[in-house]
């Protein structure tokens, strides 16, 4: 059983705040035996008290597409199924977002709540973020990002783990292989007594990724094998659900990881295999208590820790660089809702970050205090007014007050329909490689502010309890001043300095319609996503717009993927088709479009209580040559073969 | 539903009509281009129509350049290009820039010397030696051990003068290395400054070397003068606000030097004092390569993210003209 469209209604205490529409439509499908995750409820009409929050834009990744991709990277994921670009330097190596034009460190990761960007780069490498990680996926592009911490001025990614009190003890193990050496063994096993509830999952991970492609650099372009691009890839999570009482709730996560990979050259160097290796280790726990009173006042604890090591060598060049983070997070959150049309909540967020290296002149503490509140009010039963604002304190770097405001109307009884409009204001205070990088390093940066106007539309309409239909159109303008890039100094040209300099303005708009229909024993899904989006960087004395696109910034990017499943057969086609994208800043190289396409093949069966689920899945069907990054090339047509084996109890 | 795009490597849109630079008064423009982004190019500007043409060696052979193109020599009617990061050397024909070779096995070339004897020197970053290359058959007969890294070489009769500018694997980087050409082995180091980094030859036989003195301004820079026996004849101390000199260089006639230290400075060989005013001053550019040939060339590769700009001007000081040129414009090679 699954439900469609993004606003569902999720098992976790906050139910009440996210219940969208006036009835939900449930898809049978077999997925009720294969993912006894889902949620098992009759076809329900809420028509009771409850207050609607403003999401603004909001794109949910559906469950199935989780579940279908769940071996794979966060990267990998969002790469198929949403209006989002990645620059990505290969399989299993380092894969960064664009999203709305921004830089990587412009976009914020939470996992549970919790902000997991680097402290020292600002960035997240997504291919270190397993799909398997999460239970839930929610891209909150632009503003309403605020929401959940400032930095996010391209938008933000929130990661979350939610208990599934229905779902049975089960254990699950998982086999895939396939094309260059790709190997991986995962297992999973949850078990609940009583109000208490245990998820394990580990995963091996490994491949050779030596895949050929050609080489157009040479004097006469030939066909090469990659060389030195393996990865290995460890990881182990952890999630606890404890609800003490019906008004309190406990919840341990853990998660750790260890990557080991080899970096490739570009193909227009000299290719060096093994030369340059990352090694990557990661670890965080979060523990949080929620209480909800009768009278509808809640109350949140959340204290958090999380662990980074980064070794890099260059044989070569002789580097061999360490650099190690902790960070620590004390989260406090209190909502209170009135009459049902107020709905007032506050946070306040402490980090302290502390980084070695050798590349710092000292060791680096630097503690950031984040205050937020938001109001939530509905004007009748057609107009929600929001207004919020954020404070963020950071040692040294004065940040201004950001403000966000909104209305979202809603011209029918059913509110099917919506309608927003909203600004809001961001900020990202420097990383700490901006500030104290030796050399280069300034640390008289200032934070980067960003200015952001959006509005958009969403519409989702159920026919005859078979046919769904969503809709969502956003469109938005944003001015991000004080942009910080890295630069050779102008007398030392050796040495990069990040400065305050550019002045950038992005703008466009996104389209996301889901499709889903159900008979008999058949289901079928499917979503569009198209983004366009245009970037231009503006002079640093006129404000004029050089109406140049920025670099590896897509201007058009679409997706399409489709579920069919029959029986005990799964079908799945995804598309992805990238723009062109310029690699300088005049225009004058540019990267061709490609168009990617997927297809996966599954099928089921039990034996006795159990599920056996065998998996063919191939990549790029029409072996196109492509590339995110310029001179590293992608692979071409390759396969996986799964086998899932599910012990129910 | 299943329609699909092809993706080669970046295209080029300049145009792909041949050029001929045969009898043309101008200079060819080496454009570093970013590192691991393989963009770098060769501009050429003809000094008589003003007209700038971008990215020749890929008009000519419809394939990028590679990636960070550290130098260029001519020989004969042969341009050498030294591309860095793709450890390369490409070969092309001087009147069109039709590829004839590329030279590969090198990890990270920096720079050409072609000597009276026939023979080409080749430093690399990564290599404590010198390759020895047969300029007619473009194969490597020996290597020099030099026990460290060798950066720029200049040539003084039958020595060869190799500085050793990078302190890569904790070698030493303040010295230079005199190689005797004849026997093809390296002879003596002298101890300078740290990061001797570019030199030239005057009219007397003299080498002045320049020293910025070290990434971390470990030391104070300053320019030396060495008679060809690697004897020191002169030292000559920067001063002010964490100076940092580069792109030594000398006239035709090679009585006055010209360097890089944010402005563009010029001095006499006969001085004894460095200037304390500038021959042209930078005004807000980031001033990258510099050229002293028949004109003063200066290059400005702005933020190091997009196409830079070269500056025209004459012996005088006086501006002449401006155009844009390709990613991060380093260095100059007059088309004589």
């Amino acid at each position: 059983m699954m439900l469609i469209f993004d606003r569902v209604l999720s098992q976790d205490n906050s139910s009440i705040a996210h219940v969208q529409s006036d009835s939900l439509q449930i898809v049978h499908s077999y997925h009720n035996k294969i993912y006894p995750d889902t949620i098992k409820l009759k076809s329900i009409t809420v028509s009771a008290k409850h207050i609607e929050e403003t999401h603004f834009s909001t794109y949910r990744i559906p469950k199935i597409v989780m579940e279908a991709q769940k071996e794979r990277s966060l990267g990998e994921m969002l790469q198929k199924v949403a209006p989002i670009y990645l620059k990505d330097y290969g399989p299993g190596n380092t894969s960064t977002i664009t999203l709305r034009g921004t830089n990587a460190a412009q976009t914020q990761i939470y996992w549970n709540g919790v902000p997991i960007n680097a402290a020292g780069t600002g960035q997240t490498d997504f291919s270190t973020i397993p799909v398997m990680s999460g239970d839930e996926i929610l891209i909150l592009p632009g503003l309403i990002s605020l929401e959940k911490g400032s930095g996010g001025l391209g938008g933000s990614i929130e990661i979350n783990n939610n208990p599934r009190w229905n779902e049975i003890n089960r254990c699950e193990a998982n086999i895939e292989t396939g094309s260059f050496g790709y190997q991986s063994y995962g297992g999973k096993a949850a078990i609940r007594y009583k109000t208490l509830q245990s998820r394990f999952y580990t995963r091996f991970q490994s491949a050779d990724n030596d895949f050929e492609y050609i080489n157009n650099t040479l004097a006469e372009p030939r066909k090469e094998k990659r060389v030195g691009a393996s990865n290995h890839q460890w990881l182990v999570g952890e999630d606890f659900y404890l609800n003490t009482d019906s008004l309190n709730s406990i919840e341990i996560h853990l998660f750790t990881q260890s990557l080991l990979r080899d970096i490739p050259s570009p193909i227009s160097t000299v290719q060096l295999p093994e030369n340059e290796k990352m090694k990557l280790d990661d670890a965080r726990i979060m523990a949080s208590w929620r209480h909800q009173s009768k009278n509808q006042f809640r109350l949140g604890l959340k204290s958090a820790w999380t662990y980074n090591y980064m070794n890099y060598q260059n044989k070569l060049a002789a580097i061999n660089s360490t650099y190690t983070t902790h960070q620590g997070f004390l989260i406090m959150n209190a909502s209170k809702y009135w009459k049902n049309n107020t709905h007032l909540e506050s946070e306040i967020r402490f980090q302290s970050q502390v980084a070695r290296t050798a590349n710092y002149a000292n060791n680096i503490n630097r503690n950031i205090t984040s205050l937020w509140i938001k109001l939530d009010h509905h004007l009748g039963s057609f107009v929600n007014l929001y207004a919020g604002m954020r404070k963020e304190i950071a040692e040294s770097t004065s940040t201004p007050l950001l403000p966000i405001v909104g209305v979202e109307l809603f011209p029918t009884a059913t509110k099917n329909l919506a309608f927003y409009m909203a600004f809001a204001k961001n900020s990202r205070i420097p990383a700490l490689n901006d500030l104290y990088w030796v050399p280069g390093g300034n640390p008289n940066l200032k934070p980067e502010i960003s200015h952001h106007l959006e509005s958009g539309l969403r519409f989702q309409q159920n026919l005859l309890n078979r046919i769904s239909f969503g809709l969502q159109v956003n469109a938005y303008s944003s001015r991000i001043k004080d942009w910080i890039a890295w630069m050779p100094d102008s007398v030392m040209i050796s040495i990069w300095k990040p400065s305050n300099l550019k002045h950038v303005k992005a703008s466009g708009f996104e389209i996301l319609m889901d499709i889903g229909c159900t008979w008999s024993k058949t289901s079928l899904n499917s979503r569009l996503s198209y983004a366009f989006n245009i970037t231009n960087e503006e002079t640093e004395d006129d404000h004029q717009e050089r109406q140049l696109q920025l670099p590896y910034t897509p201007q058009h990017i679409g997706n399409f993927s489709l579920y069919l499943v029959h029986h005990s057969f799964g079908f799945i086609y995804s598309m992805n088709y990238i723009g062109k994208r310029f690699i300088n800043y005049n225009e004058s190289y540019v990267l061709k479009p490609y168009l990617l396409q997927d297809v996966s093949f599954d099928y089921h069966f039990s034996v006795k209580k159990h599920e056996i689920k065998l998996t063919l899945k191939f990549y790029n069907l029409l072996n196109v040559q492509w590339e995110n990054i310029a001179y590293q090339p992608m692979p071409g047509r390759y396969f996986h073969l799964g086998f899932s084996f599910l012990l129910n109890h | 539903m299943f329609i699909s795009a092809c993706s080669d490597e970046p295209e080029n849109p300049e145009n792909s009509s041949e050029n001929n630079f045969s009898g043309r008064r101008g200079f060819f423009i080496i454009n570093e281009g970013l590192f691991q982004q393989a963009n770098a190019s060769i501009d050429f500007y003809d000094l008589d129509t003003k007209e700038v043409l971008h990215d020749i060696f890929f008009t000519a052979n419809q394939r990028p350049l590679g990636d960070v193109a550290q130098s260029m020599n001519k020989v004969g009617n042969k341009i050498w290009i030294v591309v860095n990061n793709s450890g390369k050397i490409e070969i092309v024909k001087s009147k069109d820039f039709k590829s004839i070779m590329t030279l590969t096995g090198f990890t990270s070339p920096r720079y050409l010397l072609f000597h009276t004897n026939g023979k080409a020197y080749l430093s690399d970053l990564y290599k404590e030696s010198l390759y020895v290359i047969d300029t007619l058959t473009g194969q490597t007969i020996k290597e020099i051990s030099t026990g460290k890294s060798c950066e720029y070489l200049i040539e003084a009769g039958n020595y060869i003068f190799a500085l050793n500018w990078s302190s890569l694997n904790d070698s030493l980087n303040n010295t230079v290395t005199i190689i005797d050409a004849l026997s093809d082995s390296a002879i003596k180091s002298v101890i300078l400054t740290k990061e001797p980094n570019s030199a030239a030859i005057d009219k007397n036989g003299n080498i002045w070397i320049l020293c910025s003195g070290g990434f971390f301004y470990e030391e104070t820079p300053a320019l030396y003068c060495m008679n060809p026996q690697g004897e020191i004849l002169k030292k000559l101390e920067f001063f002010g606000n964490q100076p940092y000199p580069t792109r030594l260089c000398i006239n035709p006639s090679r009585d006055t030097l010209f360097y890089l230290n944010k402005d563009v400075y010029r001095m006499g060989i006969a001085d004894n004092d460095l200037p304390s005013l500038p021959f042209i001053q930078a005004n807000n550019r980031s001033l990258y390569g510099l050229d002293a040939g028949n004109y003063i060339l200066l290059s400005d590769p702005l933020d190091y993210q997009q196409n830079g700009n070269i500056y025209v001007y004459s012996r005088s000081g006086q501006l002449l003209s401006t155009f844009q040129a390709g990613m991060i414009p380093s260095s100059f090679l007059w088309n004589e």
